[in-house]
């Protein structure tokens, strides 16, 4: 379920503490933040952890929230904080262990060479999708989040900013680089007249 | 070198999108869908971990609340006796000064007694749901349901002997001062309550100079606590339990000295030492063997 979509009575129920509204209301929300958080760190693991300090922050903090009806937007708030926060605590790891033998994780990898030959005729749906996947992983992280938000979540510029803590400017500037760049990357997967190369209607 | 993604001059035609941007876009937010599947035991692992925290929370804002069941509410009907207001204030004092006792009364305890983890004694039983199979909050509350209108209080003061009203009247000041103080019109009620029946509380059981003196000096210490002024209360309490020992008085001044204690310092084993030496000057005092049991896991002992 979309936060968006989260019942306010369910959401009140946990700030009453009831018993077996916080059940509920992780039932409601981790499959759809997975999803999301995903598309943000694109790592499985990392994702499922992500979600997990989400929710208990979601839930030790519920209480504060005054008027449940603006859950959507808190919830999405502290979830781009906490992968704001994974973020430089990744980058810091990565930093310690510079002389040790890299590994690249899977959002470095590069894209070439991973493509289908002919992806339009050959590609399932879903391995064009994981294609995507792999794009939207190769942007740089400020842009991947910047276009997500504004593109996929439909956040506002400022909404973004806030969360980033930049100016709506610098957002503006991602959102329009990460564009540019994703239409580069998924060039062939997008026909001249502005369509994507296959139906995203269809059944995997 | 300079990070160009922290540029904040976009062009100004940012959002003008090429055609090929709105297919992208769908292409990416179809991506957002197609996430790994996680497997069942994946997701149960994250609720297991998630609840565990949050129990965990709970657990370390009441380290020493106490769960006490106590049973049938002693008589309930023909109201109480005083050394039953003994009984039931001093086991209030006891929670409210370890911090892990809420005390309500009239249409405010449905609330308090639905804050998690409270434990609760409500004085007035006709809003409580003391049912566990209806009320789950009643379960791990402690729910003391007494009627506190006119009848017990003059009961009280009329019929027992004059130790207990003497401690009675001691625990009027208590109520008023510190059990009420969460709700203001049972606080005016209890007051106008007060005048009534007690025009002149000192002639009417004959307060020694003493006890007079340690019951200024405990309300004293409530209004010090009312304005935080902790080492003046301590000051206070202090010197209300050193100007009657043996008596309630002392004790309750013994609870509040605890409850600081707490507050000032979360030095919760410290809280409940002092608690327990309250406890066998109580039991001293008064004696209350059936209820030592859960008076002493209320003291964490």
């Amino acid at each position: 379920m979309a936060l968006a979509d989260i019942p306010v009575a369910l959401i009140q129920r946990c700030q009453r503490g009831e018993p077996g509204a916080h059940d509920a209301l992780f039932e409601a929300l981790h499959d759809d933040l997975y999803r999301w958080i995903y598309s943000l760190v694109r790592s499985p693991d990392d994702a499922e952890e992500i979600l997990q300090d989400c929710c208990v922050r979601i839930f030790r903090h519920l209480e504060r929230l005054q008027d449940p009806r603006k859950f959507p937007g808190w919830a999405s708030r502290l979830v781009v904080n906490q992968v704001n926060t994974w973020r430089v605590q990744a980058k810091r790891r990565q930093a310690e262990q510079l002389d040790e033998t890299f590994e690249p994780e899977p959002e470095h990898l590069p894209l070439h060479g991973r493509a289908p030959a002919s992806p339009r005729q050959a590609a399932s749906r879903a391995e064009v999708l994981e294609r995507v996947n792999l794009a939207v992983a190769e942007l740089p992280p400020r842009q991947r989040t910047a276009v997500l938000l504004f593109d996929v979540e439909g956040w506002s510029i400022r909404e973004i900013a806030e969360s980033l803590d930049c100016s709506e400017g610098a957002v503006k500037f991602n959102i329009f680089q990460g564009r540019r760049k994703l239409r580069s990357l998924l060039d062939e997967y997008v026909s001249a007249d502005g369509k994507p190369a296959l139906d995203l209607n269809g059944d995997e | 070198m300079t990070d160009p993604t922290f540029r904040d001059q976009p062009p100004a035609d940012w959002d003008a999108r090429d055609p090929r941007d709105h297919a992208v876009a769908e292409l990416v937010r179809a991506a957002r869908d197609h996430a790994p599947r996680r497997s069942p035991a994946a997701i149960a692992r994250t609720r297991a971990a998630v609840m565990a925290e949050l129990a965990a929370d709970r657990s370390e804002a009441q380290p020493s609340a106490p769960v006490i069941d106590l049973g049938n509410p002693p008589r309930p009907a023909r109201g109480m006796g005083a050394g039953e207001w003994l009984r039931l204030a001093a086991v209030c004092a006891a929670g409210f000064a370890l911090g892990s006792l809420w005390v309500a009364s009239g249409t405010d305890t449905p609330a308090v007694a639905s804050r998690p983890g409270s434990s609760v004694a409500a004085v007035s039983p006709a809003v409580v749901d003391h049912s566990p199979a209806t009320n789950p909050d009643a379960a791990s509350a402690m729910i003391v349901p007494v009627s506190n209108g006119p009848a017990p209080a003059a009961r009280a003061l009329n019929a027992g002997p004059a130790f207990e009203a003497r401690q009675f009247l001691l625990l009027q000041q208590l109520q008023v001062g510190a059990l009420i103080e969460d709700d203001a019109s049972e606080l005016g009620r209890l007051q106008s309550l007060e005048r009534n029946l007690i025009p002149d509380p000192a002639a009417a059981v004959s307060l020694t100079a003493s006890e007079r003196q340690a019951v200024a000096a405990y309300r004293e210490g409530e209004r010090a606590l009312g304005e935080l002024q902790a080492e003046a209360a301590r000051e206070r309490f202090a010197a209300a339990r050193r100007a009657a020992p043996g008596t309630t008085m002392a004790l309750l001044a013994q609870l509040r000295l605890a409850g600081l204690d707490v507050v000032a310092n979360g030095d919760a084993p410290a809280a409940r030492a002092s608690f327990a030496t309250a406890l066998a000057e109580y039991d001293r005092v008064v004696g209350a063997p059936e209820w030592r049991p859960a008076l002493a896991e209320l003291a964490g002992q």
